[in-house]
C-alpha cells in the first residue's frame, strides 16, 4: 500500500477494500458476530476486523479478488505474522477480552458470491 | 477461566534405566498457540505437528486454545519421538474426547504417525518395567505389545490413537497384551566342522566354562573365525535375570522383532573399522555399543591388532567394570556390559603362517604387530592359545568324534559348579571363575602343595605379576571344574600356565638359557 501508485488508481482500490470490509462485517453480524473493532491500527500493522461471538475472539483480514481462492492465497505469511503481531498489540491493551479465545480468520470476497468465512484460517507458530 | 489441566505418566531413557517424566497439558485462553516446553530435542518437538495431524485424522481439530504442554522433570533433556502419544492423549483427556480420570494410574509411549495410527517405538520393555515398578498400567503401539507385555505389567497395545480413545470411553475395550513366544534356539554351527586344531578348541572349551577372555593367534586361514562362531553353541542359555537384562539393551536398541526374545547368549563381532562409539557406546542419543549389546554374551574382535589403539583402549574400562559409562555435558548414560571377550589376531603383518605366508621379517615383525596392542589390553586376558594352520592331513581325517553337544555337556556341568560356589555373589558380577576377585579365589581353588610350588616357581621364572598370579589361579579353577575335581592340582596350574602370552622373542630366549617351563 505503501508503494507508490497513481493516485486515482489507488482511491479506486481503497474504495474497493472498504466496500469489501463494509460486507464482510455485515456478513459477520448475520452470523452472530459483535464487531469490537474495525481497521484496528497497532504499530505492527492493521487488522481489518476484529469480531467476538461468545468465548472466539476473531481477528478477521479480509480479501477481495477475482475468486474466493485467490483471495485466501493472498494473505501471505509476512502477511499472517504481521496480523499476528498486530492482533498481540491490540488484545494487550484491551481489559475485557482475557478470558476469550484467539481465532485468525480470513473473510473471502469475490464477485457475484457470497462472502467465504474461512475459520481457524491458520494459527500462529509462536505468540 | 480455570485452567484445565491433564497429565499421564511417560518414560525417558537413561541407558536402560526409564525414567518416568510426567506430561502435563494446560489448556488456556489467548493465541491458539501449541507449544511444548521441559527440554524437547528436535523430535519432540516436532511431535506438535504429528499430533495435530493424527488430530485431524480423527476428524477433531486442536483445541481453539492456548495449548501448554509440560514436560517434568523439566531440567532434564528429553530425547525421542515416544513422547507423541502420551501428549496427544493429556490433550484428548483436557478436551473431553476421553474420561479426564481414564488416564490415572496409565502411562504411555508411541510415536503417531499422520494417519492417527501408532508406530513401534524402541524401549518399550523397560519403558513397561518402569510402569511396573510404579504400578501403573502402559499403553503403547500394537507393534511392541508383545514385548512390553514381558515386564509382567498390565499392557494395552493399540494400533491406533482413535482405538484408543474408543479403549478409554469403553466403547470397544482393548485386551491386554500378550508377550511374544521365545525364539527357538538358532542353529548354530557344530563344532564337529572344525578338523583339527585340538588346543584350540580345548581352549574355547575352557574359555566358554569360565567365561575368560580368550586370544587366538594363528594364521590366515587357520580357523579362528570359524572356532569363534562355535562359541554361543557351547556356552548355557541365559538365566531369566540375564534374559531380561539382556532384553532391555536390544530393546533400547531396537533390536527385538515382535517381541521376540531369545534365550541365545548374544555374539557381537563388530568389524575392526568399528569406531569408538559404535564399540561402547554414544552418538546422538547415547545408544549402546557393541560392548553392551554382547551383554552377558561374547564380543569376538577379529583381526583385533588392526581396531584403532584408541578404540581398544576404550574398552579397557568396559571389560573391567562391566559397564559403559558415556559422559555427556549434563549427564553421564551407564549401559550394561558384562561381556566375555574372544580376540582373534595374524601372529604378524605378513600373515605368518607356513609357505608362502611365512614371515620373511623375523621375530620383530610379531612383536610390532602383537604390539600395537597395548600392554593393559593384553593383561585383561585369560587364556593366549595358537591356533596353528591346518594342515592337508588334518583335512583328510574323518570328522571329530566330539561335537558342539559333548562339549556343551561338559560345560554346562562345569557352569553348574560355579553357579553353586558363588550362589551368595553380588548379582552385579557374572557367578563364573572369571570374575571372581582374587582373594576369593585363593580360597575356592584350595591348591594342594604340589600344586602351589609349581604356581610359585612358575612366577618367580614367568615374572607374574599379582594380576597374572591370580589369572592362572582362575583359569586353573576352570579346569578342575571341567575335570569335576574339587581342588586344584598341580596338572590344572601346568596347564593353566600354558595358556599365557609368550611372544616369539620370550621363545627365542628361553631356548637360548634353556630353561623352559615343563607343562
Amino acid at each position: 500500500m505503501s508503494r507508490a501508485e497513481p493516485t486515482r488508481q489507488r482511491q479506486a482500490r481503497e474504495t474497493h477494500g472498504r466496500r469489501a470490509e463494509r460486507l464482510a462485517e455485515v456478513w459477520l453480524r448475520l452470523k452472530g458476530y459483535r464487531i469490537l473493532a474495525r481497521r484496528a491500527r497497532t504499530p505492527h500493522g492493521e487488522i481489518d476486523v476484529v469480531a467476538r461471538k461468545g468465548r472466539i475472539l476473531a481477528f478477521v483480514e479480509v480479501k477481495a479478488r477475482a475468486s474466493q481462492a485467490a483471495a485466501i492465497e493472498a494473505v501471505t505469511p509476512p502477511n499472517r505474522q504481521r496480523i499476528e503481531r498486530a492482533a498481540r498489540l491490540w488484545a494487550a491493551r484491551r481489559q475485557d477480552i482475557e478470558e476469550c479465545h484467539w481465532r485468525f480468520d480470513i473473510m473471502a470476497i469475490a464477485p457475484g458470491r457470497l462472502p467465504h468465512h474461512l475459520r481457524d484460517a491458520w494459527r500462529p507458530e509462536r505468540l | 477461566m480455570a485452567s484445565a489441566i491433564s497429565r499421564i505418566t511417560t518414560f525417558a531413557f537413561e541407558g536402560v534405566e526409564a525414567r518416568p517424566i510426567d506430561v502435563q497439558v494446560q489448556l488456556s485462553s489467548g493465541a491458539p498457540t501449541f507449544t511444548i516446553v521441559g527440554l524437547p530435542d528436535k523430535a519432540v518437538g516436532e511431535s506438535r505437528e504429528r499430533v495435530r495431524a493424527a488430530f485431524s485424522a480423527l476428524g477433531l481439530a486442536m483445541p481453539p486454545n492456548r495449548v501448554l504442554v509440560n514436560l517434568a522433570p523439566a531440567d532434564m533433556p528429553k530425547e525421542g519421538s515416544h513422547y507423541d502419544l502420551a501428549i496427544a492423549l493429556a490433550i484428548l483427556a483436557a478436551i473431553g474426547a476421553a474420561p479426564r480420570d481414564s488416564l490415572d494410574g496409565v502411562a504411555a509411549i508411541g510415536e503417531l504417525a499422520l494417519d492417527g495410527g501408532l508406530a513401534d517405538t524402541v524401549g518399550a520393555l523397560p519403558a513397561a518395567m518402569g510402569a511396573e515398578a510404579l504400578g501403573l498400567s502402559l499403553v503403547c503401539p500394537a507393534a511392541c505389545g508383545a514385548e512390553a507385555a514381558w515386564s509382567g505389567a498390565n499392557v494395552i497395545a493399540a494400533p491406533s490413537l482413535i482405538a484408543l480413545v474408543n479403549h478409554f470411553n469403553g466403547t470397544s475395550v482393548l485386551s491386554p497384551a500378550r508377550p511374544g513366544e521365545l525364539e527357538s534356539e538358532p542353529a548354530v554351527a557344530d563344532m564337529r566342522d572344525v578338523k583339527g586344531q585340538e588346543a584350540a578348541k580345548r581352549a574355547l572349551e575352557i574359555a566358554a566354562a569360565g567365561g575368560h577372555n580368550l586370544m587366538m593367534i594363528g594364521p590366515p586361514g587357520s580357523g579362528k573365525s570359524m572356532l569363534a562362531q562355535r562359541l554361543p553353541g557351547l556356552l548355557p542359555p541365559l538365566s531369566a535375570r540375564e534374559l531380561l537384562e539382556v532384553s532391555q539393551i536390544q530393546s533400547i536398541a531396537g533390536m527385538l522383532q515382535r517381541g521376540r526374545l531369545s534365550r541365545a547368549r548374544p555374539f557381537r563381532a563388530p568389524h575392526h573399522s568399528a569406531s569408538m562409539a559404535a564399540l561402547v557406546g554414544g552418538g546422538i542419543r547415547a545408544r549402546p555399543g557393541e560392548v553392551s549389546l554382547a551383554h552377558h554374551g561374547v564380543l569376538f574382535l577379529d583381526e583385533i591388532p588392526e581396531f584403532a589403539s584408541q578404540t581398544l583402549d576404550a574398552l579397557r574400562q568396559p571389560l573391567e567394570n562391566g559397564e559403559a559409562m558415556i559422559s555427556r555435558a549434563n549427564r553421564h548414560v551407564r549401559y550394561p556390559s558384562r561381556f566375555q571377550l574372544i580376540a582373534a589376531a595374524n601372529p604378524c603383518k605378513c600373515g605368518g603362517g607356513a609357505g608362502a605366508h611365512a614371515c620373511r621379517k623375523g621375530p620383530s615383525c610379531q612383536a610390532n604387530y602383537l604390539g600395537r596392542i597395548s600392554g593393559p589390553f593384553m593383561d585383561r586376558i585369560d587364556l593366549f592359545v595358537d591356533a596353528a594352520p591346518v594342515t592337508a592331513a588334518d583335512l583328510s581325517l574323518p570328522p571329530p568324534a566330539e561335537g558342539t553337544a559333548e562339549i556343551a555337556a561338559r560345560v554346562r556341568a562345569a557352569r553348574q559348579v560355579q553357579d553353586t560356589r558363588y550362589a551368595a555373589a553380588p548379582a552385579s558380577r557374572r557367578p563364573v571363575n572369571a570374575d571372581v576377585p582374587g582373594p576369593e579365589i585363593e580360597a575356592a581353588c584350595a591348591a594342594d602343595g604340589e600344586a602351589r610350588e609349581l604356581l610359585t616357581k612358575a612366577a618367580e621364572k614367568m615374572a607374574l605379576s599379582a594380576r597374572g598370579y591370580y589369572r592362572v589361579l582362575k583359569v586353573a579353577r576352570t579346569i578342575a571344574d571341567l575335570d569335576g575335581a574339587a581342588a586344584v592340582r598341580r596338572l590344572h596350574i601346568a596347564e593353566a600356565l600354558s595358556y599365557r602370552f609368550r611372544s616369539s622373542q620370550d621363545d627365542a630366549r628361553r631356548h637360548a638359557t634353556g630353561s623352559r617351563l615343563s607343562v
